[in-house]
């Protein structure tokens, strides 16, 4: 039986190469335009395939997240959208962070001593040793499901 | 010079489970073996509480959950996760690396001048990119490589860290001297023992012995030892690990079985996994074992262990034949009226593939090129879509007697449906 979730399934993943457990996209790229009637075979200008996992710059650092909730809609993270993280960059003043808040993940902008949220009715989390909040990587993309969030609407 | 580095993670499985899940910080923490028997790993807390390794569970469960402590079934895809991402990070610090097991390996370090500061800059990169801690130890032979890990892990003021190359011989014994010899590697509990009894208790003891005469009274593995601990290095990296003597496939059953149709199942489901693993090393089978087991933690319930060995006259790596061979032991040394704990299959006496064999006269002829035709294909199969997509039929359906795993935290980093889930609430 498959699991019951509100993300989107995905064939399972059985080898545990991290480069490996992303969605495997190949697109090819041509070297030239292509004309209409043109003699030669398209396939010859086949250079190499894109693949999104050369999005991916450190691979045995980067981990991925599903979001839940809307508290950072304003920088365009939505519920349910994917995060792609990076543990080996160290945080900056303006990065989207995934932080550990009171034992459970949290996405939010890192501001100066404060975790901030994208959405007005939400209060900033500040950083101090009384919160115990620990920064555990840098969001670097977010992948989000526009098909998906339209037939959401509908419901 | 040859420098060797021995790089470790503390406390692996724990500290897997607690870069996913902040819950656990600071909480006693262990992991249970498959079926949720034994414990295999423990955290710091759990060690301080003096909960020994292998302990059963459930002897230890109501003070450890009494305490604030977790436990965890182990969760292998993740551990091997991890385990890869560690291994492709230290694979950056050198070209000669042997991963010497699934949370430590040793690097070839020579050429720097910087050791500990090299130590410092594998260990701090980790941390970053895993959330793993790991100590280093770096020597100029194996065993002091995993020696002076030793140090770095145990003492303090080392920072996890420990070089021992480049110290005086007073230095070195200052360091390394009073150490029991049972932390050396290599050298176990019974030759500690015996050591023991000839009044060597201590590295340093170990080191002043005659190397022959450690050799005539002992052997030629722990000679090397010695002049290994003398800084000598006899043990080259081995960057290719050997290919297995033997292949086993054992675990308990999430409850206990009774039935021969259901032992059948089980026995053929691991024969299986056992054959794939098998033709992956490229190697046949001279004949397989199996072995059954009762819970020897029940006393008062007939307890039963039989063995049995099936040769076969052609070595061979078919799932069929193994399979075949395998339900024939089992139906030769099951009884009725036992509760059965445990299935084990062991294939034995194994060989290159393709390598001469004196045929029997009486044997029927084999097909091995079909064979090994539906064998590739099936294996491929399995990989593709999962494992268990084809199995011989004698593997059953349904599987009911599949192993216990209550506990396990979710599979990180290797399903989508597992990921973590970051909150903007």
């Amino acid at each position: 039986m498959q699991q019951q979730t509100p993300y989107p399934s995905l064939h399972p993943v059985s080898v545990l190469r991290p480069e490996q457990v992303a969605a495997r996209l190949e697109l090819p790229v041509f070297a030239t335009a292509i004309r209409a009637g043109f003699p030669s075979p398209a396939e010859d200008y086949i250079e190499h395939r894109l693949d999104l996992n050369d999005l991916v710059k450190h691979k045995e650092a980067t981990y991925y997240a599903w979001v839940e909730g809307d508290s950072m809609q304003d920088f365009g993270i939505h519920d349910g959208d994917l995060l792609m993280i990076d543990k080996s960059v160290p945080a900056e003043i303006g990065d989207i962070v995934i932080a550990e808040v009171d034992g459970f993940f949290t996405v939010k902008k890192l501001g100066h001593g404060v975790l901030l949220a994208g959405n007005s009715s939400y209060r900033p989390i500040p950083i101090n040793p009384d919160t115990g909040v620990l920064i555990w990587g840098v969001v670097i993309r977010v992948i989000h499901d526009m098909r998906q969030r339209k037939q959401r609407r509908k419901l | 010079m040859t420098v060797f580095a021995l790089v470790d993670c503390n406390n692996f499985y724990a500290s897997c489970e607690r870069v996913f899940n902040p819950k656990l910080a600071g909480k006693p923490l262990v992991v249970l073996s498959n079926n949720d028997g034994a414990v295999v790993a423990r955290s710091a807390e759990a060690k301080a509480m003096g909960i020994p390794m292998a302990t059963p569970y459930f002897k230890i469960e109501r003070e450890f959950l009494k305490a604030g402590g977790v436990a965890l079934s182990s969760n292998y895809a993740l551990y091997a996760d991890m385990s890869n991402r560690v291994m492709s990070i230290l694979a950056g610090f050198s070209p000669n690396q042997e991963v010497y097991s699934i949370d430590e390996c040793f690097l070839g370090l020579e050429g720097f001048s910087d050791l500990t500061g090299i130590g410092q800059t594998i260990r701090e990169k980790v941390r970053s990119w895993t959330g793993l801690p790991v100590c280093v130890g770096i020597g100029p032979s194996k065993t002091l490589a995993k020696l002076a890990n030793h140090v770095a892990k145990k003492k303090p003021g080392w920072n996890s860290v420990c070089s021992l190359i480049g110290l005086a011989e007073s230095e070195l014994l200052a360091v390394i001297g009073k150490i029991e010899i049972g932390e050396v590697w290599g050298v176990g509990r019974r030759i500690s023992a015996r050591l023991n009894e000839m009044g060597v208790h201590t590295v340093a003891q170990l080191r002043a012995m005659d190397p022959k005469l450690i050799k005539r009274e002992f052997s030629v593995v722990l000679e090397r030892t010695v002049m290994e601990l003398r800084g000598v290095s006899c043990l080259a990296l081995d960057e290719v690990a050997p290919p297995k003597q033997q292949i086993m496939s054992s675990r308990s059953f999430g409850q206990p079985v009774f039935d021969l149709p259901e032992l059948e199942e089980a026995v053929a489901s691991y024969t299986s996994r056992a054959a794939e693993k098998l033709r992956k090393q490229r190697h046949v089978a001279g004949g397989i074992l199996i072995q059954l087991q009762t819970n020897p933690f029940k006393p008062d319930e007939p307890q039963y262990f039989p063995s049995i060995t099936v040769p076969f006259v052609h070595p061979t790596s078919d799932t069929r034949d193994l399979v075949n061979a395998a339900i024939r032991g089992l139906k030769r040394i099951f009884r009725e009226g036992y509760a059965y704990k445990k299935a084990c299959v062991m294939l034995v006496e194994l060989k290159p593939e393709g390598t001469a064999h004196q045929g029997d006269l009486f044997a029927a002829p084999l097909k091995p090129i079909q064979s090994a035709k539906l064998m590739q294909a099936m294996d491929t199969l399995n990989a593709r879509f999962g494992r268990g997509t084809v199995r011989v039929a004698a593997e059953g359906i349904e599987q009911d007697w599949k192993m216990k795993r209550g506990r396990m935290s979710p599979r990180y980093t290797t399903e989508w449906q597992h990921l973590i889930r970051a909150k903007a609430i």
